[in-house]
């Protein structure tokens, strides 16, 4: 047996070697868990430096990983020159939020303020944009509410499953109508792509900012709670990975030393 | 070396695949009480017609004394038959409004009844042990009202819903009185 050989064969046998095989196979599996960890840890680090604080995500992806999209389409009226929208759960005048809603099932314009119907209340928003009232319930006639419109003289015609209703001046009460009339309709149209783009930032609010992000995949968190177990897990095994470094450098140290002074 | 990876590497992609939405409890909106049934148990001789109460900037200040902010409305609806006066008002607990029935008579709290409930918490307010507290409370002269109402512990924010929406409704009636002249 060569001399190679002989000063190979403890290392093979021993716990040393079973060490060195689990800490080479650890740090090869969890490498590109170590790098991101490593790296969003020094973009934290310069977080002011990078003002990631008052960046913000744009990639709708990201929105979508967090939970933050809009739910259903958009559905938007063009009423003069206004709109009233909903989108995501809510009635928006232009780009202001209105107030959560149903779907809206249609819209009419009075001469002092506009009308929405949205699920089963009717939203009277004044020409400024602001909520004048929902009305709801015993507020409506009986039936399911159909759809919305405005008469000649401009009262409100609404249609419910028990017939055509039109409103007093106020909106304060109801008259079946025997005969209905000729009401006026306005149709959903598309809205403009500025207007979706401003009423999806409506939506996100501030949004999520860089550093946030940066954070969550630092801790794991950006992938959910098994996430943050993989990080901790990974923590554990650096720790294993650097006393195990560690401990084989002391060894190799203390053995070149030995044949160092053998020779 | 790869029997080791696999797992791992599975564990990681499981880990991705995960759905990252937030852990938002679907709160269950309850309806105790229609409006309809709510008037026609408040005004047995026929509901009467209702009015709006538009909230003018006379009224704005006062309203956002008692509720902390601005009603979300400009007018109010309600019902109004001689000094008996019905109000269907809402105010958000924690995160969704409650809408509440309050009936006030002579400047006093007749009844004060949920009809909808919308938070995942606090629903216990709907209960009469604690609604039959507000009857026979008047309003202050500083807005307030002038019995002391017991909360319900991990119910704080629907309690104080309910008492600001309780003051809003005993100061509208007394917005809303009809003067001598048209008495």
């Amino acid at each position: 047996m060569s001399p190679a050989a002989k000063r190979k064969t403890p290392l093979r046998r021993g716990p040393g070697r079973a060490l060195l095989r689990w800490h080479r196979r650890i740090g090869v599996a969890l490498s590109a868990i170590f790098i991101a960890i490593c790296v969003t840890g020094i973009l934290l680090n310069h977080t002011v430096d990078l003002d990631l604080d008052n960046k913000r995500v744009e990639a709708d992806w990201i929105y979508k990983w967090y939970g933050i999209e809009p739910e259903g389409e958009l559905v938007h009226y063009k009423v003069d020159e206004d709109s009233i929208s909903h989108f995501s759960g809510n009635l928006y005048f232009n780009t202001d939020l209105i107030a959560p809603s149903g779907v809206l099932k249609g819209v009419a314009s009075l001469a002092p303020f506009h009308l929405a119907l949205t699920g089963s209340s009717l939203a009277m928003i004044s020409r400024e944009g602001e909520l004048i009232e929902s009305l709801s319930g015993s507020s409506l006639p009986a039936g399911t509410a159909i759809s919305i419109h405005s008469s000649e003289t401009g009262r409100a015609i609404l249609e419910t499953s028990e017939g055509f209703f039109r409103a007093d001046a106020d909106l304060l009460s109801w008259e079946k109508l025997e005969t209905p009339l000729a009401p006026s309709f306005i149709n959903a149209s598309e809205a403009a792509p500025d207007l979706e783009a401003a009423l999806v930032a409506s939506f996100r609010g501030e949004g999520i900012s860089w550093n946030r992000v940066i954070l969550d995949i630092h801790s794991g968190n950006f992938f959910g709670p098994i996430g943050k177990w993989i990080v901790d897990f990974s923590a554990l095994c650096l720790i294993f990975l650097t006393l195990t470094g560690v401990w084989y450098t002391t060894k190799y140290l203390k053995k070149a030393r030995e044949r160092a002074l053998s020779k | 070396m790869t029997k080791l990876l696999k797992p791992i590497f599975t564990l990681l992609l499981l880990a991705l695949a995960y759905p990252h939405t937030s852990d938002a409890k679907g709160a269950k909106e309850e309806t105790y009480l229609s409006q309809e049934d709510f008037l026609t148990q408040t005004f047995n001789e026929g509901v009467p017609t209702p009015k709006a109460l538009w909230l003018t900037k006379s009224v704005k200040p006062t309203v956002k004394e008692i509720l902390g902010h601005d009603y979300p409305a400009a007018r109010i609806r309600y019902w109004r038959d001689g000094n008996r006066s019905a109000w269907i008002l809402e105010e958000i607990g924690k995160v969704k409004p409650i809408t509440t029935g309050i009936v006030v008579e002579d400047g006093k709290i007749a009844r004060l009844k949920v009809l909808v409930y919308r938070e995942s918490h606090g629903w216990e307010v709907k209960y009469p042990f604690f609604t039959d507290q507000f009857k026979e409370t008047e309003l202050t002269e500083k807005k307030r009202l002038n019995k002391n109402i017991d909360g319900i512990a991990g119910a704080t924010l629907s309690v104080n819903a309910l008492k600001k929406l309780s003051r809003l409704a005993l100061y509208f009636h007394q917005v809303t009185e009809p003067k001598d002249s048209e008495k």
